[in-house]
C-alpha cells in the first residue's frame, strides 16, 4: 500500500506546457481567447481554435510563432466562416492555397496595427499578394478563378474546411485529438477494449513523431504521448504503473486504497487516473458498506455539446453575485478610528489632544476597532451533469440552466479571488462515479475552463452520496481555510443503479451529516423547486434561482446560514470535547 | 531582468521643454467637455484605465484655465480632515490649516481626487455639499463655518472602473452629481505621437511598442488584471532612449509590472521578442 504522487496528466495549456506562451500570442493576434490543441491533421484552424498537427512538430520556436500568428490572423479577419467556406466546397488544393494567400494578404492590411513587423514582412515578401482583397468572399472568388497556385511556406499552415463546417454545426470537433485521448475517457464508454483501428492509427502517429524535437510543438506531442510509450503495450494491472495511483498525503476519511476501477476506465486511460473509494450508508442494515463506491477525477473530453458562449468580461449578474457573496463568512480586520476596540489608534489620540488644546470638542473615536471582511473561504461547485429522472428532453434544457448558474457563480467567485473549484459529476453505478474537472483549485477560471464547462453534455445518473463524500474530501484537503462550502448545482435528486428512493435519500442525508461534522457546509442550488430538494436538503439548505438574475439574492443568505450551522456544530463539538 | 546587453550611448532627444500647459493630446472631445463643465462649475468624473492620461488631462486643463490644482491621492485610511483641514500644534499654540479641498474652494482652484473609490464613504461625504446647488463647504470643526466655493472652483474625481473589486463601487448618489468623461487608450497613431513627444524616441521602436501594446490589449490572459497602458509604453520608450535594448526595456517597464505569475511572464517575454523588429532577427 504505497503512497505515490499522481503524475500530472499532460494537457495543452498546463503550467509546464511549451505551448502556453504561443497561446497568448495567438489570442493577441486573434483578438479573442484561442485554445491550442494537438491533432493528427495538418495545422489548421476551425475559426475558434487552432489545431497543431505533426507538420508543426519539426518547426523551431520562431516558426511555430509565425504559424500560430498566421492562423490566428485568419480567425481575426473572419476568413473561416461557414458561408465563405461553402463557396470553396470541392475546390482543388491550388484554390485552397490561393485563398489562404489572399486572406493572409488581407489580414496583413487589416491588422497592420497588430501584426508584428516580422510577420508583415514575410507576408509581403513570400506570398506575392499585390493588392489586398476587400473581404473573404472576394478572396474566395479570386481563389476559384485560379488554376494553379504555388506552394505556401511552412509557416502559413493549412485550410481545413471540414473543421470549420463542423465547428459551425456545433458537432464534435475533429475526431478527438491525441491529447484528449490521453487525458480523458470517452463519454459513452460501452466498449471495454480499445478499438483495433484506433490502435493502428495511434501507432502510426507515434512512428511519425519518433524523433527528438526541439521546437515547442514537437515537445508538446512527446509530452503527451510519452506517458503511453513508457508504459509499453497498454495498461497492465491495477494499482501499479499506468493504472491508478493514490494522491499523496493523508488519505481522506473513508477512502481506502484503490483496488478496483471499472474496466472501462482502465482500458482507455493512458495516463494515471486518480481514484478514491468511499463507503455507502445502508439504511436497512444501519451500517456503512465499506469500499462501496469508486470515484475517479478526470478531465472532460472535448465533445462540444453546445457552442461555448462568447468569452467576455464579467457580466452584471456575476457582479451582483460577487457583491452578495462578500457578505458571507466575514472575518475581522482592524479598522482605525472606532468608538471602541481592543487598541488605541495613536493618530486619533493625538488629534484628540490637539482638539482639546484648541478648545474644541474632541472626536471620541480613538480606538482601533474591528471591521468585517470576507474570510478565507473555500468553495467547491459540483454541477450535476446527468439526465434527470424526468426524461431526456427536458433534461437538456434543465442542464443548460444549471450550467448557466454554474458559469455565473464560478465567475463571481473568481472575481473575488475566492479559493474555488468547479467540477461536474455523473455516475453509472457505484463503480463509476466521475468528477470532471472544469476548474481545479489551483487552476485559473479562464477560457479553457469555460470551454470545458460548456463542452459537457448530460448523461448518466446521480449517486449523490458518493459525490458528496468525495467533494467533502477534496475540500477538507485544501489547507488553510476557515470556511468550506460545497455547492451542488442540479435538481438535487439522487438516483442511480441500485440507488433510489429511501435508500438513496438516507445515504445522501448521511453524507451530508458527515460533511457537516467535518466542517464542510453543503447546500444545493437548483433552477426548479422540487419536493426532493426540500426533503434531502431542507428548506434552509437549498435555494431555487430560476435564472442568474435571482442568484445574487438567494445565494448569500443560503451560504451564511449553512456556514453558521457548521460553526455552531463545531462550537458544540469543542464544548463536548472540553467537558 | 537586464541581460548582458551593453548600454549604448543614449539617442539624441528631440526638443527641450517648451513653456505652456503640460502636453496632452486630445483623443476625443474630452477637452471640450471638461472646459464646458469647468466654466459652469460642474464637477467632473474621469473614468478610465490606469495610465491612459487622466491626471495629465487635469494638469493640462488646470494650466489652460489658469487655475491652481490641488491633487489628493485617495486611500482607505483617508479621513475627512485630510480633505478639509485640521488643527496643528505649533509652539504650544493651535492653528487651523486648510486641507486641499478647502484651499481649492477658497481660491477658486481645481481639487482633483484621484482614485476616489479607494476612500471610505465617510471621508468623502464632504464633497456632497460642494457638488450640488449649495456650492459650499461646511467646516464643523471650526464651529460650523461655511466656506462658499469661489468662482472657478471645480471638483474633479477619477476612478478606474475595470480594476475595482465589486466592493469598491461609486455610489449612485455620488456619481449622479458629476459630469462623466470616459477615457480610454488612444488610437495607434495618437499613441505613437504621444510616445514620440514624451520621450523623443523615433522610428521603428515606436511602431513596435505601439503594436505590442495593441496586441497585449487584445490578448486573453485572465491573469492580466490591467493591460499595457500608455504610461508603461512611455516608460519603456524612455528606457530605450537611455540605451536599453527593446526586449529588456519592455520586460522591465511593461511585462514585469503587470504580473508576478512565472508562466505568464514567460509568455509575455516571448510575445515581446516576437514584436521586436530588429536587425538581429
Amino acid at each position: 500500500m504505497s503512497t505515490t504522487t499522481a503524475p500530472h496528466p499532460p494537457r495543452v495549456g498546463g503550467p509546464a506546457d511549451p505551448l502556453t506562451s504561443v497561446a497568448l500570442l495567438a489570442s493577441a493576434v486573434a483578438g479573442r481567447p484561442v485554445e491550442l490543441r494537438l491533432g493528427r491533421r495538418p495545422t489548421h484552424s476551425d475559426g475558434w481554435s487552432i489545431t497543431l498537427g505533426p507538420d508543426a512538430a519539426e518547426l523551431s520556436n520562431h516558426e511555430v510563432e509565425l504559424l500560430v500568428m498566421a492562423q490566428a490572423s485568419l480567425m481575426a479577419v473572419g476568413s473561416l466562416v461557414p458561408d465563405v467556406v461553402q463557396l470553396l466546397r470541392g475546390a482543388s488544393p491550388d484554390t485552397h492555397r490561393q485563398f489562404l494567400a489572399l486572406e493572409l494578404g488581407r489580414a496583413r492590411r487589416e491588422l497592420r496595427e497588430v501584426l508584428p513587423g516580422k510577420l508583415a514582412m514575410l507576408i509581403d515578401r513570400d506570398l506575392g499578394v499585390t493588392t489586398a482583397t476587400a473581404s473573404s468572399r472576394e478572396s474566395a472568388h479570386g481563389a476559384l478563378a485560379v488554376r494553379q497556385a504555388p506552394d505556401l511556406p511552412r509557416w502559413c499552415g493549412h485550410l481545413d474546411l471540414d473543421s470549420v463546417r463542423r465547428r459551425a454545426r456545433a458537432h464534435p470537433a475533429d475526431p478527438p485529438s491525441q491529447a484528449e485521448l490521453a487525458v480523458s475517457l470517452r463519454e459513452q464508454v460501452e466498449r471495454q477494449q480499445v478499438d483495433a483501428d484506433e490502435e493502428g492509427e495511434r501507432s502510426t502517429l507515434l512512428e511519425k513523431l519518433a524523433g527528438p524535437f526541439s521546437g515547442p510543438v514537437g515537445r508538446a506531442f512527446q509530452n503527451m504521448l510519452g506517458a503511453r510509450r513508457s508504459e509499453g503495450s497498454g495498461v497492465t494491472g491495477f494499482a501499479t504503473g499506468g493504472g491508478v495511483s493514490r494522491r499523496s498525503g493523508r488519505p481522506p476519511v473513508g477512502a481506502v486504497p484503490v483496488s478496483a476501477l471499472p474496466p472501462s476506465l482502465m482500458a482507455t486511460a493512458t495516463t494515471s487516473v486518480v481514484g478514491h473509494v468511499y463507503p455507502e450508508w445502508d439504511v436497512v442494515r444501519g451500517a456503512h458498506r465499506p469500499a462501496w463506491c469508486t470515484v475517479a477525477t478526470l478531465d472532460p473530453s472535448g465533445t462540444t455539446a453546445t457552442a461555448a458562449p462568447a468569452p467576455r468580461r464579467m457580466s452584471t449578474e456575476e457582479r451582483a453575485v460577487a457583491r452578495s457573496l462578500m457578505r458571507v463568512a466575514p472575518s475581522w480586520a482592524r479598522r482605525p478610528r472606532s468608538l471602541d476596540g481592543p487598541d488605541i489608534d495613536l493618530t486619533a489620540a493625538v488629534d484628540l489632544q490637539v482638539a482639546l488644546a484648541a478648545g474644541y470638542t474632541p472626536d471620541p473615536r480613538v480606538h482601533v476597532g474591528e471591521q468585517r471582511r470576507a474570510g478565507e473561504i473555500g468553495v467547491l461547485v459540483l454541477l450535476d451533469a446527468t439526465e434527470s429522472a424526468s426524461g431526456p428532453r427536458s433534461a437538456t434544457t434543465l442542464f443548460d440552466e444549471h450550467r448557466v448558474l454554474a458559469d455565473v457563480f464560478a465567475g463571481a467567485l473568481h472575481s473575488l479571488d475566492v479559493h474555488a473549484a468547479t467540477y461536474a459529476f455523473r455516475t453509472r453505478g457505484r463503480h463509476d462515479v466521475r468528477f470532471l474537472r472544469c476548474k481545479g483549485f489551483s487552476d485559473r477560471w479562464d477560457a479553457a475552463g469555460r470551454r470545458r464547462l460548456w463542452g459537457l453534455s448530460p448523461s448518466g445518473f446521480t449517486r449523490l452520496g458518493a459525490a458528496l463524500r468525495h467533494g467533502t474530501a477534496m475540500l477538507a484537503d485544501q489547507p488553510g481555510l476557515r470556511h468550506r462550502v460545497l455547492v451542488v448545482i442540479g435538481d438535487g435528486i439522487a438516483y442511480d443503479d441500485g440507488y433510489e428512493g429511501g435508500y438513496a435519500s438516507a445515504d445522501t442525508a448521511r453524507a451530508l451529516a458527515e460533511a457537516r461534522r467535518r466542517g464542510v457546509a453543503c447546500v444545493a442550488l437548483s433552477a426548479r423547486p422540487s419536493y426532493a430538494l426540500q426533503d434531502l436538503w431542507g428548506v434552509d439548505g437549498h435555494c431555487v434561482a430560476r435564472d442568474p438574475h435571482r442568484l445574487a439574492g438567494e445565494i448569500a443568505p443560503l451560504l451564511t446560514h449553512a456556514l453558521g450551522q457548521v460553526a455552531l456544530r463545531a462550537g458544540q463539538t469543542n464544548d463536548e470535547r472540553r467537558s | 531582468m537586464v541581460t548582458d546587453a551593453v548600454l549604448t550611448p543614449p539617442a539624441p532627444v528631440l526638443a527641450t521643454e517648451e513653456p505652456g500647459p503640460p502636453y496632452y493630446r486630445e483623443v476625443g472631445k474630452e477637452v471640450l467637455v471638461f472646459e464646458a463643465a469647468a466654466r459652469a462649475g460642474l464637477p467632473v468624473l474621469l473614468k478610465g484605465p490606469t495610465g491612459c492620461g487622466k491626471t495629465r488631462l487635469v494638469e493640462h486643463m488646470a494650466a489652460r484655465l489658469g487655475r491652481s490644482l490641488h491633487t489628493v491621492s485617495c486611500h482607505e485610511d483617508m479621513t475627512a480632515s485630510d480633505l478639509l483641514g485640521r488643527f496643528v500644534l505649533t509652539g504650544g499654540e493651535t492653528r487651523w490649516v486648510d486641507g486641499p479641498l478647502t484651499t481649492a474652494a477658497r481660491e477658486g482652484g481645481i481639487c482633483y481626487l484621484d482614485e476616489i473609490v479607494e476612500a471610505r464613504a465617510d471621508a468623502i461625504v464632504a464633497i456632497h455639499s460642494l457638488t450640488d446647488h449649495r456650492r459650499q463647504l461646511s467646516l464643523e470643526r471650526l464651529g460650523g463655518v461655511t466656506v462658499p466655493a469661489a468662482d472657478g472652483f471645480q471638483l474633479v474625481v477619477s476612478y478606474n472602473p475595470g480594476y475595482q473589486s465589486v466592493l469598491k463601487d461609486l455610489k449612485p448618489s455620488t456619481r449622479q452629481r458629476m459630469v462623466a468623461i470616459d477615457l480610454g487608450f488612444p488610437s495607434p497613431e495618437i499613441e505613437r505621437e504621444v510616445v514620440r513627444r514624451e520621450t523623443g524616441l523615433q522610428g521603428q521602436p515606436v511602431e513596435d511598442l505601439v503594436r505590442l501594446a495593441q496586441a497585449l490589449r487584445r490578448a486573453d490572459a485572465m491573469g492580466l488584471r490591467e493591460v499595457a497602458s500608455t504610461r508603461t509604453l512611455v516608460s519603456a520608450a524612455t528606457l530605450i532612449v537611455q540605451g536599453l535594448g527593446f526586449a529588456d526595456a519592455c520586460t522591465a517597464a511593461i511585462a514585469s509590472p503587470l504580473t508576478d505569475d512565472e508562466g505568464l511572464m514567460a509568455s509575455l517575454v516571448a510575445l515581446i521578442t516576437t514584436y521586436e523588429t530588429g536587425e538581429s532577427r
